[in-house]
């Protein structure tokens, strides 16, 4: 009874467009309520989950980001990524493809990567004859590559859902394969599409040019390096790494770019902290609701149904894949990783499925989630800078669905993607 | 209200740009100076939950929580009005509540320092309480909005 008061007003909470972080509360309340348990328990445990110190690292990293996408990086890495494959079919949109996997890199975010390089690249590819709604289609699925690579905030809340029990290092290298094979498979849809409808290509700058923009976007590709190798050295901890990128983007934005004026600066924190108050406190709430779903064995009980439908780690993988897919339509990223690994990682380890690799498909599955509707934030900015409809672009993104389903599938089903750097690097 | 709003954003981002501070300073000590002070990881965590409480009372004044809004946008105007309501009334409650509790700990706390900080442990509670005070605010206020626009459109 006290699981169906928990599931049963947090679905009834969110129905009538209570948000996330206090519908999960509001139903923490009255589950402790029914089970005659001090309801200040509730505000206790809010407090522990917004106490974890491996969290820090996901305000640091979202801030990060917003400097380096407000400060004039994404413009270099979407021009070095314009001299390298700018002369491939499809031009532009191949253009935004790879740099959303350099400015991944930088921002770990699927909506700053759609807002930075889509906020740019939109309008070009409209002025130079590309149509809309591929504009907004190939800028939208190229977004997810960013949750993939480091220092992906996704992958550090994957980890703290977990326990803190999971490397974050490990993540960070396991999200690598996929999101370049995730690169790949959408360069080649992309060129597909636009060798169909006749797009234009640019003209190859030459090697010198691709040298000197390489050059310019170096410190932006540098920090990324400079996050991963720390990290997974062992030489600063995440939360160390985290600080450091916001140092490190200060000073490459403000010194070397000059595009941090003081202006800049306060929309940045303004941004930073409207997103990050967002997450945090979903986090928080989230703590409160993770400790009932443990006292209530609800995590054990998603085992034993599980291992009663599928037979094997196979069968049960497609069974989560399914269920998560129809979660992560309905769902925002971050809640849904904060409820659904409590309840999903036992039933995974169940299986046998390594919990970095489950990490990974797990946020993977929830950027599909992300470009889908109704709950689609990352489509729905999409389409407000690309200034077309929702019901347009998803009439011709099913070949970009057809493909970031695809590579899930593989992911899924093949885990050395994920897990062979890690274990390469260890 | 929109003055108080902008007063939760500065004093989050204040907490943010602190907690990288801080960070910062938690390298530069370790690997600089060679002695990693104690009062880093304690200090970072209350700026996380300032940051995380004044921009979520912030981001209730903006009505950007994360949510699944679509029945309530494809409701008869009556029945999201309702809904409305609701939303509002639920975030009050629970921004009440926060304010009492998170006071109750911040007071029984106040007597015992904060392991590794000379700071009192309830100073933890602090934010939110009184970030729960302006999610209770904001909420009424969004409420009272959304009641008296029931009300015009009745008369």
């Amino acid at each position: 009874m006290a699981i169906a008061i928990l599931f049963g007003v947090l679905i009834l909470l969110l129905f009538v467009g209570v948000p996330v972080g206090f519908a999960l509360l509001a139903a923490a309340l009255a589950t402790v309520t029914y089970l005659d348990i001090p309801a200040i328990v509730v505000v206790q445990q809010t407090a522990a989950g917004a106490n974890t110190a491996s969290l820090i690292a996901i305000p640091l990293f979202i801030f990060a980001g917003e400097l380096m996408m407000r400060g004039g990086i994404s413009e270099r890495l979407i021009s070095f990524a314009s001299s390298l494959v700018g002369h491939v079919r499809g031009g532009l949109g191949q253009v935004n493809v790879l740099a959303s996997l350099f400015f991944g890199g930088v921002s770990g975010s699927a909506i700053a990567d759609v807002s930075a390089i889509g906020g740019t690249m939109i309008p070009q590819m409209v002025k130079r004859g590309f149509d809309r709604d591929f504009a907004v289609n190939v800028s939208i699925t190229a977004a997810l590559v960013a949750l993939l690579v480091p220092p992906s905030h996704n992958l550090i809340l994957y980890s703290a859902s977990a326990g803190g029990s999971i490397s974050i290092a490990d993540l960070f290298a396991a999200g690598i394969v996929p999101a370049l094979l995730l690169t790949v498979v959408l360069m080649v849809t992309g060129w597909t599409i636009a060798r169909r409808r006749g797009y234009a290509v640019e003209a190859f700058p030459g090697w010198r040019e691709v040298m000197v923009r390489l050059v310019a976007s170096l410190p932006g590709l540098l920090l990324v390096a400079l996050i991963f190798v720390g990290i997974r050295a062992g030489i600063f901890t995440a939360v160390e790494s985290a600080a450091i990128a916001v140092l490190y983007a200060i000073l490459v934005t403000g010194v070397l770019y000059r595009g941090l004026t003081r202006e800049v600066f306060l929309e940045t924190c303004a941004g930073a902290v409207r997103t990050t108050g967002l997450i945090l406190f979903v986090i928080g709430s989230a703590a409160s609701f993770g400790w009932l779903l443990a006292y209530l064995q609800v995590p054990a009980a998603a085992v034993d149904v599980l291992t009663a439908v599928a037979s094997n780690k196979y069968t049960a993988l497609l069974v989560m894949i399914v269920v998560l897919l129809v979660i992560g339509t309905f769902m925002d990223l971050a809640p849904m990783i904060i409820i659904c690994t409590p309840i999903f990682l036992p039933v995974a380890k169940a299986f046998g499925i390594d919990p970095v690799h489950f990490g990974i498909i797990l946020i993977l599955k929830g950027g599909i989630g992300l470009i889908s509707p109704p709950v689609g934030s990352v489509l729905f900015v999409g389409t407000a800078i690309g200034n077309i409809s929702v019901t347009d672009t998803l009439r011709s993104i099913w070949p970009f669905y057809i493909a970031s389903f695809v590579v899930l599938l593989i992911v899924a089903y093949v885990p050395q993607l994920s897990l062979w750097l890690p274990a390469l690097l260890k | 209200m929109k003055a108080l709003a902008r007063a939760a954003i500065a004093i989050a981002g204040i907490a943010l740009v602190a907690m990288a501070g801080i960070q910062a300073w938690q390298v530069f000590a370790r690997y600089v100076l060679n002695d990693a002070p104690s009062w880093t990881e304690p200090l970072a965590l209350l700026c996380m939950s300032t940051t995380m409480m004044f921009g979520a009372a912030a981001g209730v004044h903006a009505g950007k929580h994360f949510g699944f809004f679509i029945v309530v946008e494809h409701a008869r105007p009556a029945l999201r009005r309702l809904m409305q309501l609701v939303a509002r009334a639920i975030a009050a409650i629970v921004g009440i509540l926060f304010a009492l509790w998170g006071g109750e700990m911040m007071i029984d706390a106040w007597d015992y320092e904060i392991a590794g900080a000379p700071l009192p442990q309830g100073i933890v509670f602090l934010p939110l309480c009184l970030g729960g005070v302006l999610i209770a605010l904001f909420s009424l206020e969004q409420l009272i909005s959304v009641w008296r626009s029931q009300s015009s459109s009745a008369s």
